[in-house]
């Protein structure tokens, strides 16, 4: 009387990925952003989806007006953000309704965020404990932006999704990572960093396990999350490089960074063999770009194509190196 | 009389040319029918290259998959009646703008000849904007008035703007860059002569 535990039936083939860390200012939409932007470079398409209800990846790549505009519409009929979308569900008035995603480039996609996501989020806490219940409802609730995801995917041929998540333990960041199929940890440079990974580690124990018990409760014919994250690597970010090696006092927290992977992620997630086998927990590493990083967020443009800041060695740099991640992950996913 | 041994001549020639594009169709139809789905569109691609035309307007075969509503729109059959000017994206591409303030004078060249908005705001330039898949402006609405002080756009209305005759020329011309250049200078030369018999 299980139910489909494979997930959704007829589940696209695109790689869901998210770049999650519950500690803020790790730089979690700016990689999203700019390591989506290097995939479609290399003739990947690639859907984003703006599943923070802050919407700082939709103000990143959409011009302010606009955004304002689209989250003035997006409780009416024409709306295109994901709240349109999860609306019925949040108002029990139906399903999830299909949106289009903005093209941002010939291989690239959006689904906006939208403030709103929030009211979504709550009911997500319902829904859970629904799933518990055994309710059918409960279990809908839970698979519904997994599912729009899967039809735009569908209708737009998508290669990798790369969902944006908040900076917190919620239950929209729960669903999020049940759906993916690899999750990516994004990691500065100092003690809070550290600290944060060793209760991340413990949150998707818990999420993935409770995930597991629902799956054994859940209808038979119910499409259902995958729940089954794999670890593609961390990201140490925003260092600072001095004669050609990392400052001293970021350095330590390297090698911290490393030892707390290995010991509160991976070893904590054994029984769920998160680990990608002779991968190394290190996907790669993003320096401080300095002024880059602002510029690019004005100019709505990944790091590598910023035209107001930054010189030309930074910006090959920062190409390269979000190149160098890119290709490590089409490796690493197939 | 020699005029109706012409008109004689020409509706023979007429009626030729029409059973012989008959016969043609009829030919190619009946060999195609013989061809799967892939290799039908594969000649038919050949044959469109070969005559260096793109008046043949092939369609994907539909991609296997759930159908969904924006499959249904996309594959449906297109009617006379559609609209077939280019998509905003499509026209930036072929109009090739190199700095933001030509990409504003090309937007609102669109907006004025594709979508009827000859008066227009800084939102529908944005909007417009992010439908042609474009980079977002840094600020749009003083890319804006760059463009309307470089002579792309005026003001139309207290909110509103519109572009300029010489915008609409520059645009016109592009993306031959030495006609637009050259259509913008003449503009200019212009407006300063009147600028100066008005003093």
């Amino acid at each position: 009387m299980s139910g489909n535990g494979s997930g959704i039936t007829n589940r696209a083939r695109a790689k869901r990925i998210t770049v999650f860390n519950h500690k803020g200012g790790v730089g979690k939409t700016t990689l999203t952003y700019n390591i989506a932007a290097q995939l479609s470079v290399l003739g990947k398409r690639v859907l984003l989806v703006d599943s923070d209800p802050q919407c700082n990846l939709s103000a990143y790549v959409i011009d302010g007006e606009v955004l304002d505009y689209l989250l003035d519409e997006s409780d009416s009929p024409t709306g295109q953000t994901v709240w349109t979308s999860l609306k019925p569900l949040s108002e029990a008035s139906g399903t999830f309704k299909l949106i289009d995603p903005i093209e941002l480039s010939s291989r690239l996609f959006l689904l906006p965020g939208d403030i709103r996501v929030s009211d979504f989020e709550e009911e997500l806490n319902d829904f859970w404990r629904e799933c518990f219940q055994r309710k059918r409802k409960g279990f809908a609730g839970i698979v519904a932006l997994s599912e729009l995801v899967n039809e735009v995917c569908s209708s737009h041929d998508i290669d990798f999704v790369f969902y944006d998540s908040g900076p917190n333990i919620g239950p929209l960041n729960r669903i999020i990572l049940l759906d993916c199929d690899f999750f990516i940890i994004p990691a500065a440079c100092d003690l809070f960093s550290v600290r944060a990974l060793k209760t991340l580690g413990r949150s998707l124990y818990s999420w993935i396990s409770q995930w597991r018990t629902m799956i054994e409760l859940a209808p038979a014919d119910m499409d259902l999350l995958p729940g089954h994250p794999r670890f593609l690597g961390y990201l140490p970010q925003s260092f600072s490089v001095y004669r050609g090696g990392i400052v001293r006092n970021q350095a330590k927290y390297l090698s911290l960074l490393e030892n707390s992977v290995r010991a509160d992620i991976l070893v904590a997630l054994r029984e769920f063999d998160v680990a990608i086998p002779g991968a190394s927990p290190k996907l790669g590493e993003v320096k401080d770009f300095g002024t880059l990083v602002a510029a690019s967020q004005t100019e709505g443009v990944p790091i590598y194509e910023v035209r107001t800041a930054g010189t030309a060695e930074q910006r090959a740099a920062a190409r390269e190196a979000f190149k160098e991640i890119a290709e490590k992950i089409i490796r690493q996913t197939r | 009389m020699d005029d109706d041994n012409d008109d004689t001549g020409n509706s023979a020639g007429q009626e030729h040319s029409d059973n012989s594009a008959a016969q043609a169709l009829s030919t190619i139809i009946a060999v195609l029918s013989r061809l799967d789905e892939a290799s039908r569109l594969r000649v038919l691609k050949s044959v469109s290259t070969f005559f260096h035309d793109s008046f043949v307007q092939i369609a994907e075969p539909p991609v296997a998959r759930s159908e969904t509503p924006s499959d249904r729109s996309v594959q449906a059959r297109p009617n006379f009646s559609d609209d077939f000017s280019p998509s905003p994206k499509q026209f930036l591409f072929e109009k090739k703008p190199h700095t933001d303030v030509e990409r504003i004078a090309c937007l609102a060249y669109y907006l004025t000849h594709y979508r009827n908005m000859p008066h227009f705001k800084t939102l529908d330039l944005a909007k417009l904007n992010t439908e042609a898949a474009q980079p977002k402006f840094s600020n749009t609405a003083y890319t804006a008035t760059n463009a309307a002080n470089a002579g792309y756009l005026a003001s139309a209305t207290k909110t509103e703007r519109q572009i300029s005759a010489a915008g609409e020329m520059f645009v016109m011309a592009l993306p031959d860059r030495e006609a637009a250049k050259a259509a913008m200078t003449s503009a200019r030369r212009r407006l300063r002569s009147y600028r100066k018999k008005d003093e």
